[in-house]
């Protein structure tokens, strides 16, 4: 007990307790009226004013656990003694010598003590802080992903385990080589030289994402370079082993396992990690390479503390301004800066789009990182990383195993529950656009329906009770449905869709029966009898969505989202007809449908939702009438289109999804005025649509549908051009054509209708050659024959392979046939006979 | 590589149990935790230095929720589990001072003087003290208790602000106005006496 008089420093307790109260009423006002106050509380009592100020001024300073850390830290001595290594066993290993020492743990030379052949290895002993059990399970549920990243870049893990005392450690490739930045300094690499180590660094990254692998610890001592000049990977993915998802230890490791100058932003943060991640890390990686320097600066003191701040606030200091000397180019500078950004959505969208900015530099092509970011682009990258997240499994699986633990530690994971249901809605509800734009990974998009279902299933459990989860589960099952349905025809598994859409229509309808139903749900419960209304086929669903939005509507008739709604299943009905081949029926419901949007066009002539909408209608009417042969009512329609995106495009210059609206449109224009006979306007506006596509797809290179409908409209191009006499211009355009589809048909070579496509523009291509050769000087003629030959010989081929595996697309059908009729004749002009008078392509 | 230990130094079921003795009001339970607990985090903390780097340090935080692994069986109240908390703090506390006072008299043996009195203001210690730490805090035990034991378990525990609230079954607003004014006093003190 402190006496009074001891000492100056002592506090009476009764001081104490009044300056307590002084000091907590101060902090509570706004800093102006602090003096005031000050002065009325203390009056004459210096003592007491003299504590309070002494007090106050000491508010500010920093957390008293930080100072603790550091004190900490400053009192470990570097020159603790280590035991020797040599001959030491760990499990079947025996170790050889110490090689290094990193931020997880030490590095040893081993080999397995048990084998004649003694293969040399390296084996990793990770320091304390982990329940080796928890570890062992976690390791042999990853070890076969982890195992089976074979790439030639990768050094590969071979085995792992725990020591007795319950330490784990890792057994990998032994790569002898230098990290990535001593052996480029060493070497005096160039530039250029470099930057080719570093694309080959990418493309492990790469290949690792596409396994649903993210490395999360990338810095150059994880990156050793051979004496040949072999760029090699290493400890991919262990710091997500050793980093527990839940749970008391989670803090405390993840803080010890940050290497702060490489970490990110998120991992500073404790926020999910995902690719992009990696994309920042390789960023530092490359800043080093280029500067030599780190990107964040810190003042001396507590540097870890102080580095991961910065990470968080601080801009990374521009490469030009760090290493005047090291002459970094201005492009490769924003390449770097690019990768760094703190909003993931800013930087690269993945490390092959990183790794093709690089490239692009090297080729002496503009670089994106120095165009201005489209907001486009933005949402783009932000689809693409949490499709990526999602499909590596890491959000649902520990979206799982948080759910789990809630129900047993349900008043304190509150909180937690609530972040993990924040997180799950915004991986599902942007699930659904992503999965579009995905090229061709069947394997992920099923691992995802299967990760996301066995989160649904279990979130329905817990949720009879809870209509807020009610509504979330039965969206997610909804978005489910629409990826199983099968957005491209290659991942169909109609009989999964209806399955889900079923499971959200049995809570929509739990939901709307009970007493927190709202209009939303009924409205949400509709859609999703029109969804499955879409798959089955089954007009009944249709109906029952009908149903509920005819009472909503007549309930609140100013209500636009029901409405629109109430239009939109209209449409799908519309559809559904046009399936079963009624085009009288179909026409039927596409006027209701469009009578519903022109009215609400009218009233809100600038509603971009309602004038999308309406343009869409305005297209598929037309569409109808055009079956039917009414091309006189079908173009006004698609003029009104045309006018509607135009509009919206002016608006929104750099809104892709316009953009390939108004290209619709135009097309649809063009299709009809060439069905006309005006083949010059049509030419005219195909022109336009092409343009448009192509501004897009140079935009997104990544982007398959743009660019496969772009090689759609160049197709259409050359055989206008062809039927103009155009012939030079018709090769051009089909040679295009075709070399984009063989981009996307090699990436899917399953694929049916690319295929097709392919086909069918090769063999136009032939023709439109074989049409060239025969206008040009006699001479040539038999050469140019020969090579349109050839075009149209691949042509028919892919045609068989079609009819062998499947059956040729109707809209195809006529090629086969063409492309027959045209070998024939060049085959006779070859043999010397007389030239058969010009067919046509069409 | 390191002789086999046992995976802890005291059978789980022990801690457990004398938990339980003093939720059911046997006083005497809490003062044979303390040892107990104090020698598991010794027992940790030196496993961990010796395989630690100059660049990571002892982890309190992890230590003290590593041996409530080891030593607590999972399913208590939060009542009990609070009070191990209490207690693992106070001996997670004496683990460091100890161990700041063996590695600080070994630094101090090296150190170079500091001019002072010249005209240049003498530089003050780069590191916070720990010994000066511990000091204040048991003068701050004296004067205010629950304040100390507040401090410690948020900064020798490394439990957060939810946390303590729910050991010392108070507010959450509580703990963050209480530790804002031992956080200012503490200071205060080490100045002072340093």
């Amino acid at each position: 007990m402190a006496s009074a008089g001891d000492t100056e420093f002592d506090v009476t307790p009764d001081l104490f307790r009044r300056a307590r109260g002084v000091f907590d009423q101060v902090l509570e006002l706004p800093a102006a009226e602090r003096e005031e106050f000050l002065r009325k509380a203390c009056q004459d009592d210096r003592s007491l004013r003299e504590e309070v100020d002494a007090l106050l001024s000491e508010s500010e300073g920093p957390p008293l656990t930080r100072e603790v850390r550091a004190a900490l830290s400053d009192l470990t001595d570097p020159g603790t003694a280590v035991e020797p290594a040599s001959g030491k066993r760990i499990g079947p290993y025996e170790l050889i010598r110490e090689i290094a020492r990193g931020g997880m743990g030490t590095v040893y030379l081993a080999r397995r003590a048990d084998e004649t052949f003694h293969k040399e290895v390296a084996l990793k002993l990770v320091r304390a802080g982990l329940d080796a059990e928890y570890f062992l399970k976690r390791f042999r549920d990853e070890r076969q992903i982890l195992a089976s990243l074979t790439h030639p870049n990768i050094g590969a893990l071979l085995d792992g385990g725990t020591t007795d005392d319950g330490l784990p450690y890792f057994v990998m490739e032994f790569v002898d080589g230098r990290p990535i930045d001593v052996y480029c300094a060493d070497e005096k690499i160039s530039l250029e030289a470099m930057l080719r180590l570093f694309l080959a660094v990418c493309s492990a990254v790469q290949y690792a994402h596409r396994n649903l692998v993210v490395h999360r610890d990338l810095k150059p001592s994880n990156i050793l370079v051979t004496r040949e000049g072999v760029p090699k990977l290493l400890d991919f993915g262990l710091a997500r082993l050793l980093t527990p998802e839940t749970g008391m230890e989670r803090t405390a490791t993840v803080y010890r396992a940050l290497t702060p100058a490489f970490a990110s932003p998120e991992q500073v943060r404790g926020d999910p990690i995902t690719t992009a991640t990696d994309v920042y890390s390789l960023g530092v990686v490359l800043y080093v390479l280029l500067t030599g320097k780190r990107p964040y600066r810190t003042s001396t003191g507590d540097e870890y503390a102080a580095l991961l701040n910065a990470v968080l606030t601080q801009e990374p200091r521009w490469p030009a301004a760090v290493a005047p000397e090291a002459r970094v180019p201005k492009d490769a500078e924003a390449i770097v800066m690019k990768a760094l950004r703190k909003e993931p959505t800013q930087r690269y969208g993945s490390v092959e789009q990183f790794a093709s900015d690089v490239e692009r530099y090297l080729d002496g092509r503009p670089v994106f990182a120095r165009r201005g970011t489209m907001a486009y682009r933005a949402r783009k990258f932000a689809r693409r990383h949490w499709v990526a997240l999602a499909a590596s499994g890491l959000v649902a699986a520990s979206l799982v195993a948080g759910l789990v633990e809630m129900s047993r530690l349900r008043a304190r994971a509150e909180k937690r529950f609530n972040e993990v249901r924040t997180l799950a809605r915004s991986v599902m509800f942007d699930l659904h656009d992503g999965i579009a734009t995905l090229p061709g990974s069947t394997k992920v998009r099923e691992k995802l329906v299967k990760t996301g279902l066995e989160y649904a299933d279990a979130l329905a459990r817990e949720s009879s009770s809870d209509p807020d989860l009610q509504r979330e589960v039965a969206a997610a099952y909804s978005r489910l449905g629409d990826v199983q349905g099968g957005l491209n025809s290659n991942l169909g598994d109609p009989e999964g869709a209806k399955e889900s859409y079923r499971k959200a229509i049995r809570l929509g309808q739990a939901l709307v029966a009970s007493r927190f139903a709202t209009d939303q749900d009924r409205l949400q419960l509709a859609k999703t009898y029109t969804q499955l209304g879409q798959i089955s086929g089954e007009f009944e669903e249709y109906r029952k969505a009908l149903d509920i939005q005819e009472e909503l509507l007549r309930r609140n008739p100013r209500d636009d989202a029901a409405r629109l709604t109430l239009a939109a299943t209209h449409a799908s009905l519309s559809t559904g007809w046009v399936k079963r081949g009624d085009l009288v029926k179909a026409l039927e419901e596409r006027r209701i449908a469009h009578g519903l949007l022109e009215k609400l066009a009218g009233e809100k002539p600038d509603d971009p939702t309602v004038g999308r909408d309406l343009a869409l209608s305005c297209k598929y009417f037309g569409g109808l009438l055009q079956r039917k042969d009414d091309l006189k009512g079908a173009l006004p329609l698609y003029e009104k289109a045309v006018a509607i995106d135009e509009k919206r495009l002016r608006a929104n210059p750099n809104n892709a999804q316009a953009r390939m609206d108004l290209s619709f449109s135009l097309g649809s224009v063009s299709s009809c005025l060439s069905a006309m006979g005006d083949t010059r306007s049509a030419l005219v506006l195909r022109e336009r649509v092409v343009v448009l596509r192509e501004a897009v797809a140079a935009a997104d290179p990544a982007d398959r549908w743009a660019n496969v409908r772009l090689a759609d409209a160049l197709e259409r191009l050359g055989e206008l051009r062809y039927r103009s006499g155009d012939f030079e211009g018709a090769r051009a355009a089909f040679s295009r054509g075709a070399s984009i589809l063989e981009t996307w048909f090699r990436k899917e070579p399953k694929n049916v209708n690319l295929r097709a496509s392919l086909a069918e523009t090769t063999g136009l291509l032939g023709i439109a050659e074989a049409a060239l050769a025969r206008r040009g000087p006699r001479g040539e003629r038999a050469k140019q024959l020969a090579a349109a030959r050839k075009h149209l010989l691949e042509g028919q081929a892919e045609f068989d392979i079609i009819r062998r595996e499947a059956s040729i697309p109707a809209e195809n059908a006529g090629m086969p046939q063409k492309i027959s009729a045209e070998l024939a004749r060049i085959d006779d002009e070859l043999r010397g006979k007389q030239p058969h008078p010009p067919g046509s392509p069409r | 590589m390191v002789a086999n230990a046992p995976r802890s130094a005291v059978p789980p079921g022990e801690v457990t149990a004398l938990l339980r003795a003093w939720s059911e009001g046997d006083p005497g339970a809490s003062d044979k935790l303390l040892p107990l607990v104090y020698r598991e985090l010794r027992r940790l903390a030196a496993a961990q230095m010796r395989r630690e780097r100059s660049d990571h340090t002892l982890q309190p935080t992890a230590l003290v929720h590593e041996a409530y692994v080891k030593l607590v069986d999972q399913h208590l109240q939060w009542k009990d589990r609070g009070h191990f908390f209490g207690v693992a703090a106070r001996a997670m506390r004496e683990v460091l001072i100890d161990y700041a006072r063996r590695k600080g008299a070994k630094k101090r043996a090296g150190a170079v003087a500091v001019p002072i009195g010249t005209a240049e203001p003498a530089v003050a210690p780069r590191s916070f003290d720990l010994l000066a730490l511990d000091q204040a805090l048991h003068r701050l035990a004296g004067l205010d208790e629950r304040q100390a034991r507040l401090v410690e378990l948020r900064v020798f525990a490394g439990l957060t602000t939810d946390e303590t609230a729910k050991v010392m079954d108070c507010s959450a607003a509580t703990v963050s106005r209480d530790f804002r004014h031992a956080e200012a006093w503490l200071r205060r003190e080490i100045r002072n006496s340093t």
